[in-house]
């Protein structure tokens, strides 16, 4: 057989035999929240499939030129480069929309699917040790993936992405001390100048994407050495992993899910219309774009920007301006919250030892409430970031939901703790479940035994 | 547990056909309590035999929506959340179905029903003109077996005999769809499994082969029949049509028919055996840890005793760093001149975005424009709002008394919060807003900020008029224009 051979050919020069083995027997997990990961994996795949093919077509480039193409309503206006090159892709390369509005709802999906493995990860504690690493390398693929979500609408010169880039701009160079000259030395001026566009179109379409790719090499390494975590149950417990092995069952039914995210996607492509830069007009600084949002993603930030009081700060001679502490400070915090929660984990707990089996939300009541109402502090942000459109959905006036908001982006919260921790704790009492870790007297035990060498 | 009496009452489908089957028979009831209104049923009322046959009917009917309503309620309760931590024996209760083994159930569901309901009916109307009781099913509810072993029953009408039949064999469809299914329930919630437990993959060994076999192909390639069917479409509408819609259905038909038939394929056709494990310690052992640091120590000694090669890297990473310093430099100016430079200078005219000259009177009150000076006209730094407004409501400060000629007050378009154009302007409150984050500011005041996240005013131009009758600039702005940063001035 000609794979035989292949194999052979291959084996009698990197000797593979035994990691083949290895990696056809490895043991994986059947549960539905550990697909989560899987997904944003593969819509990174269909991300990289979809851009290749958009870069050949775009021009990272706002120098101005005339429209001349076929969608007519733009014909002879003054516009980017940039954007006559997306406008040409959408309306004029065949599948070029198709393929441009699976990349933009692609991106959505990968940065949803990292969050909801994020907070299966965080509500049933995997993060614990031996995996704190690998939450670190997770949280910089999440951090890497916002990033490059907002470079890629950022670059389009459509009204939208310029008013983004404007805001973008307007944090960078409210950071104290440094914020001009970074903002310069990234932006090369004041924004929008010529030399933006390249610039964040190398970094949208090489250096992040390659920093991604290499962490979610190092995050699946880290995964393959360390096995993956099981729920508890029968025959789970941190000495043993219980699942499937990966061929050939697992593998078919993971490439299955691939070519179904891949479905999904093409019928939102096809289907659903997203980033409409036709719609919103090529930027020019006397349009304005009322009701404009970025991306879900980035809703947080926007609805902290707008719920923020007009304070800035004076020290001296200096200026710290309004923007910078919900614009930057607060996602800087939320994100240096997340990477220090393993560790700050530890010290509330008291548990340093290593965990394979995963607790239960519930089994966690304290961490699961502060989870909950961080989250719905957020929700109430995200919210915030449209609440001109809801307050023009239900004419009603900005102030009042806003006044609205400020208040329950502190009061919701606390609610949600609280009701959380009590049902946390009424479902324990309820339908009490056995507990996976180990008796003192079983871990003596374990210590007084010999390591295996 | 492969012959329990009940049917799972946690079945969507049987509440649904639990429902359906209570409200027919309480209407049946209904029809029966009216029953003597119509004329041939109160002749047969009339003679004993019927009146009997009437009473068996009604007990029949009654025993029938009783069973049923406490079937219905059985249902309902067991869609609650259950206790599934607490041991329990599997006769006493029946077990909760996973997820998988509930898709699995509903995909066979469909087949079973529709093949069964066919065949009782057959069934039902051979027993109505055979004049044969139709309970051959064993599975009957009981009132449908007293119905037909009652000897009124010979005398009912068809099309009752034919109700009760189909009855009695709609109820058998659930315990034969059950029974079938029972082999890929799981067999027992063992105790301390969760509700959160991974799966138990033991569990589909017990599916009958055979029919994995049969079902597993059968839809696999369908499945795979369906990708093919997509992909076809693909093509045709790529090279005939294109329209984005057709193109994205079509290839979401041929990437998804793959996709379910290789998971199709991968859950019924390939073997599921569950695997259990060791995990090896993460970390090494600690010789070979003691081992590893003697060797780099050892080689590190070497290193260590060359001072100078040591300084000569050192001297190395310096000149580097000064290299990526120096490289770093060539991406962008100095924010210091560009970020202070002032974009108004004194005399300069106003002109609309098309290179118009702005009058003194060429706003009527309330109106707004967008004005940039006459050098720079369109550009994004120096873009400027003009507004009007009656001249004895401007209250500007006192040093600003003569910055407003006529009514006329312009301020820089950059929101001092994020940058974005200040482009609304509401004339009745004399509000200018931003559409970014919808802060405010008033015209009359010198556009302080009265609402929204913005903390500095817009900076104002001063105007005169020029014996033209044209407004142009006294000077610069009030302040620098734009979001605020570190080095900016008071």
């Amino acid at each position: 057989m000609i794979g035989a051979g292949i194999a052979r050919w291959v084996d009698s020069r990197v000797r593979l035999a035994k990691f083949v083995r290895k990696a056809l027997n490895h043991v994986f997990p059947d549960h539905w929240s550990f697909m989560l990961g899987e997904i944003a994996l593969y819509a990174f795949v269909i991300l990289v499939i979809t851009g290749t093919f958009m870069a050949m077509f775009f021009h990272g480039s706002s120098a101005k030129v005339i429209y001349h193409g076929s969608y007519r309503p733009l014909d002879g206006v003054q516009v980017s480069s940039a954007y006559q090159s997306v406008l040409h892709l959408s309306f004029d390369v065949p599948a070029g929309l198709l393929i441009r509005q699976m990349h933009h709802w692609a991106a959505d999906i990968f940065i949803g699917a990292i969050v909801a493995h994020l907070l299966r990860i965080f509500f049933t504690a995997a993060y614990r040790r031996p995996r704190e690493i690998n939450w670190l390398v997770g949280l910089t693929l999440l951090v890497l993936a916002l990033a490059n979500g907002y470079l890629g609408y950022s670059i389009c010169g459509d009204l939208l992405s310029g008013a983004g880039l404007r805001i973008g701009y307007a944090i960078m160079l409210s950071i104290p001390v440094i914020g001009p000259w970074i903002t310069f030395l990234a932006l090369g001026g004041t924004v929008p100048v010529a030399a933006t566009v390249p610039r964040l179109y190398a970094l949208h379409i090489f250096l992040v994407p390659a920093l991604i790719t290499l962490l979610i090499g190092v995050h699946l390494a880290i995964i393959w050495r360390q096995l993956h975590t099981n729920y508890p149950g029968p025959k789970r417990t941190d000495k043993t992993i219980v699942g499937a092995r990966l061929w050939p069952s697992y593998t078919l039914k993971s490439l299955g899910l691939f070519l179904l995210l891949f479905a999904v996607v093409a019928a939102m492509g096809g289907l659903l219309q997203i980033d409409p830069v036709w719609i919103y007009g090529p930027y020019n600084p006397v349009a304005i774009l009322p009701g404009a949002q970025p991306d879900w993603y980035l809703g947080w930030v926007e609805g902290a920007m707008r719920l923020f009081p007009g304070v800035n700060l004076r020290l001296g001679r200096y200026l710290v301006p309004e923007v910078f502490f919900p614009g930057f400070l607060f996602p800087v915090l939320v994100f240096m919250g997340l990477y220090a929660w393993p560790f700050l984990e530890k010290f509330l707990t008291f548990d340093f030892r290593t965990h394979h089996v995963l607790r239960l939300p519930r089994q966690q009541p304290w961490i699961t409430a502060f989870g909950c109402a961080v989250l719905s502090g957020m929700l109430v942000l995200l919210f915030a970031g449209g609440d001109d459109v809801v307050a023009l959905a239900e004419n009603g006036s900005v102030t009042q939901i806003r006044t609205l908001l400020r208040i329950l982006v502190f009061v919701l919260p606390a609610v949600t703790f609280a009701l959380v921790y009590l049902l946390c704790r009424l479902a324990n009492w309820k339908y009490p479940v056995a507990s996976a870790e180990q008796t003192p007297e079983e871990i003596l035990q374990e210590e007084s035994t010999p390591q295996p060498q | 547990m492969t012959d329990r009496e009940e049917p799972n009452p946690g079945s969507l489908l049987q509440i649904v056909a639990n429902a359906w089957k209570l409200v027919r028979s309480l209407a049946a009831v209904a029809k029966q309590s009216s029953a003597p209104e119509t004329a041939s049923q109160a002749a047969a009322a009339e003679s004993s035999e019927g009146r009997e046959a009437a009473r068996l009917r009604k007990g029949a009917w009654i025993v029938i929506g009783a069973s049923l309503v406490w079937k219905g309620a059985r249902a309902l309760s067991s869609l609650r959340l259950k206790p599934s931590a607490e041991p329990r024996t599997a006769a006493a209760e029946p077990a909760q179905e996973e997820p998988a083994v509930r898709k699995e159930k509903w995909l066979m569901l469909g087949a079973l029903l529709s093949w069964k309901a066919g065949k009782s009916l057959a069934r039902s109307t051979a027993a109505t003109f055979l004049e044969q009781p139709a309970s051959e099913s064993g599975a009957a509810s009981a009132g449908a077996a007293r119905l037909a072993e009652s000897p009124a029953a010979s005398t009912t009408p068809p099309a009752e005999t034919a109700w009760a039949a189909l009855q009695a064999s709609a109820s058998a469809v659930g315990q034969v769809v059950n029974r079938t299914l029972a082999d890929t329930t799981p067999v027992e919630d063992l105790p301390g499994t969760g509700r959160g437990a991974d799966r138990n993959l033991d569990r589909e060994n017990e599916v009958n082969l055979e029919r994995r076999e049969r079902w597993g192909t059968l839809l696999a390639m369908s499945a795979a029949l369906a990708g093919v069917a997509g992909g076809i479409a693909f093509v045709v509408t790529f090279w005939t049509d294109g329209r984005n819609e057709w193109l994205g259905s079509s290839a979401a038909v041929f990437l998804g028919g793959f996709g379910l038939a290789m998971v199709l394929w991968a859950h019924w056709l390939t073997a599921h055996k569950e695997a259990v494990e060791p995990r090896e310690r993460v970390s090494s052992p600690p010789p070979e840890q003691q081992q590893a640091a003697q060797e780099f120590l050892t080689g590190a000694a070497d290193i260590r005793r060359r001072r100078l090669l040591q300084w000569m890297g050192v001297a190395g990473l310096g000149a580097l760093g000064s290299i990526v310093i120096s490289l770093i430099r060539s991406l962008g100016l100095p924010p210091s001149p560009a970020l202070e430079t002032d974009v108004w200078k004194r005399g300069q005219r106003l002109m609309t975005v098309d290179g118009v000259p702005v009058g003194v009177d060429s706003l009527a009150p309330g109106g707004m424009i967008v004005v940039f000076p006459e050098n720079a006209v369109g550009s994004e730094k120096t873009q400027t709002v003009l507004v009007r407004v009656r001249q004895d409501l401007v209250q500007l400060p006192p040093q600003r008394s003569d910055w407003a000629p006529g009514g006329n007050l312009a301020y820089s378009r950059i929101c001092t919060h994020a940058g974005c154009s200040v482009g609304m302007y509401e004339a009745n409150s004399h509000l200018l807003m931003c559409p970014c984050h919808q802060s405010t500011f008033n015209v009359l005041t010198g556009a302080l900020p009265t609402g929204g996240p913005a903390a500095r005013p817009l900076p104002q131009l001063p105007l005169y008029v020029d014996s033209n009758g044209h407004l142009r600039a006294a000077d610069g702005f009030s302040d620098y224009p734009g979001p605020g940063f570190w080095g900016m001035p008071s």
